[in-house]
This record gives C-alpha cells, structure tokens and sequence, in this order.
C-alpha cells in the first residue's frame, strides 16, 4: 500500500530550493572553468610566444652587422618589436673595435596588447 | 495545478540551459587542453632539436664526407655523443620525418653508426601526429641572409635553419622555430676514427 508522503512526490517549494542549489553549484562550476579555460589559453600562447621571441633572436643574430635599431612585425596573431641597442666596445679584433649589443624582443598579444614574453641577450659583434 | 507546471517548465528550462552550458564550456575547455599539451609537446621537442643542432660540428665523421646534409625532410648532421653514451667523440645524427597515413608524419631522431653504417643505433620518435615538418636553411651571404631548402654538396654548416611545425589538427597554429648551430670548431680540422676528434 502507497502512504500519501510517497505517491505525492514533490513538493513545488522543494522543487525551487532543489533549482537554487542546483543554480549556486552551476554559479561556482562555470566561472572555474572558464578562468581555467583562458589561464590554458594564455600557457599556450606564452609558450608560443616564448618559442617566436627565440627565433627572433636567432634570426637578428644570424648577420654579422647589427645596428641599433628597432623593428616591429606581426606574426601569427602576435606583435613582436626588436629592439637593438649597442652596449659597450669590449676590445680589439684586428683592426675593428669589437662591441657589445643588446638584443631586447617583447612579444605581445596582437588583440589586446599585453606583453607576453620579453627576452633580452647580449652579443659581441665586430664593428662595421 | 498552473503554478506547478510552470515550475516544471521554468525547472526545465533552467536545467536545459545549464547543461548545454556545462557542455559548451566543457567542450571548449578540452580543447584548450588539448591545444596547450600540444603546443607543449612542440616546446619539448624544440628544446632537444635547439641541443642538438646548436653542437652540429662543421665538419664529417668521415675523411671527405659532408659536414651537413639537408632536404626539405632530413638533416644529417655530426655532433658531440650524447652524455648518455659514456663516450666522448662526435656521433652522427639524422633527424627525418616518416610519413605514418595520409598527411601525417612523426619526426624522427636517429643516432646513426660511426663506422658508416645506414642502421640507427638509436632510433627516437621527437613528435608524433604531425601534418607539417620542414625544414629550411639560411646562408648569410655577401648579398644578405639568403634561404635555401636544401643543404647538398655545400661545405660547412647553414648559419641557420628553421624547422616549421605543424600539430595535426584543424586550429594548429604552423611553429617555425629558427636555431643557429654554434660549435667553432677549425673547418679544416680532420676527423681521427680512432680518437673520435678533431685534428689539425
């Protein structure tokens, strides 16, 4: 035999507070994982960046002959500017005076901007 | 009787709502996971290709052989043994692409044999699943920096060589990482197969 508690299911006062937990775990779930989402988004493109600003560095160094200077591009969804500064003459090789360069590449977010990754090295290079 | 079934309807709409949310977010989220741990993956790799090729030596194993060989798909290049080998001495290292279905391919790395056979000793997958691996060399001429897709019959090393990457998969960015080998070592210097050095 059915009691009257069981075959009455729920109530409409139960069925709302059951919707308001139901909504504040949904209102904690979400945000989480979209901050977890756009953090996994900014590792990638950081780890990309990082792997671009290394290869810039690599391609400025390639020529023996570097001027101060500064150059900006855009690339895959990203702006990088170079930035080529001597730094001090550090002595003779034959009859050029060697010098110092510094080699500053910032990679930034083509949409918003933000500076991603910044990598600076030095290098001697004869002078011209 | 009104007042329930609209509670059902309102309950029901909200829980649509909520999954199909859930699930969009989840979906997205995957995504975004499966894009970093392969962008990741190429980070890996890049790290053992910039190791290696940045010790590539300028000149060969072998008395009159090239220092460097390289097409759009395979470097061949000699380089310091790995510590792993317990060994000191220059090795010789291939590094190529095999073609696994279709557009897919895996970069290999291959440790090859110092007497001159074409059987790896070690053979190494770097990265599976890829739709793009090529490679491109830079000679700094008298000209300019000028590329080059292949590295046949040159003496020397390429002053730089660029390795483009490319993740299968419809949103994978192309990588195209850019290394220099840096080893100055004398490129008349003659290779002694017993010391496995360099002599002058």
């Amino acid at each position: 035999m059915w009691s009257r508690a069981t075959s009455a299911g729920f109530t409409l006062l139960e069925v709302l507070v059951s919707l308001v937990i139901l909504s504040l775990a949904l209102s904690t779930v979400i945000p989480a994982t979209l901050i977890s989402y756009r953090r996994t988004i900014l590792a990638a493109d950081k780890v990309r960046a990082d792997l671009l600003a290394q290869s810039i560095v690599e391609d400025v160094l390639l020529t023996d002959i570097l001027r101060a200077e500064t150059r900006r591009r855009e690339e895959d969804g990203f702006v990088w500017v170079v930035d080529i500064r001597p730094v001090s003459r550090v002595g003779q090789r034959g009859e050029n005076t060697a010098k110092l360069v510094e080699v500053i590449v910032e990679v930034s977010n083509g949409a918003s901007g933000d500076l991603i990754s910044r990598l600076s090295t030095q290098s001697v290079v004869a002078n011209q | 009787m009104i007042e329930v079934l609209v509670a059902m309807v309102v309950g029901s709409m909200l829980i649509a709502l909520s999954t199909s949310a859930v699930s969009t977010i989840r979906a997205r989220w995957q995504s975004a996971t499966d894009f970093h741990a392969r962008i990741e993956n190429q980070s890996r790799t890049v790290s053992v290709l910039y190791k290696l090729i940045e010790r590539a030596v300028p000149f060969s194993l072998n008395p009159g052989g090239a220092a460097f060989e390289g097409t759009v798909d395979e470097i061949r290049f000699s380089a310091p043994a790995p510590l792993a080998f317990e060994t000191s001495g220059l090795m010789r290292y291939s590094l190529r692409t095999m073609r696994l279905e279709g557009e897919r391919y895996s970069l290999i790395l291959d440790v090859l044999d110092t007497e001159g056979s074409s059987a790896p000793i070690i053979s190494e997958v770097l990265f599976s699943d890829l739709n793009i691996v090529k490679f491109t060399y830079y000679e700094n001429a008298s000209s300019g920096v000028v590329s080059q897709t292949s590295w046949i019959g040159k003496k020397g090393l390429p002053g730089m060589i660029e390795v483009a990457l490319k993740s299968a998969g419809e949103d994978q960015p192309v990588t195209r990482i850019k290394m220099r080998p840096r080893m100055t070592v004398d490129s008349r210097c003659l290779f002694d197969p017993v010391s496995r050095k360099c002599r002058l």
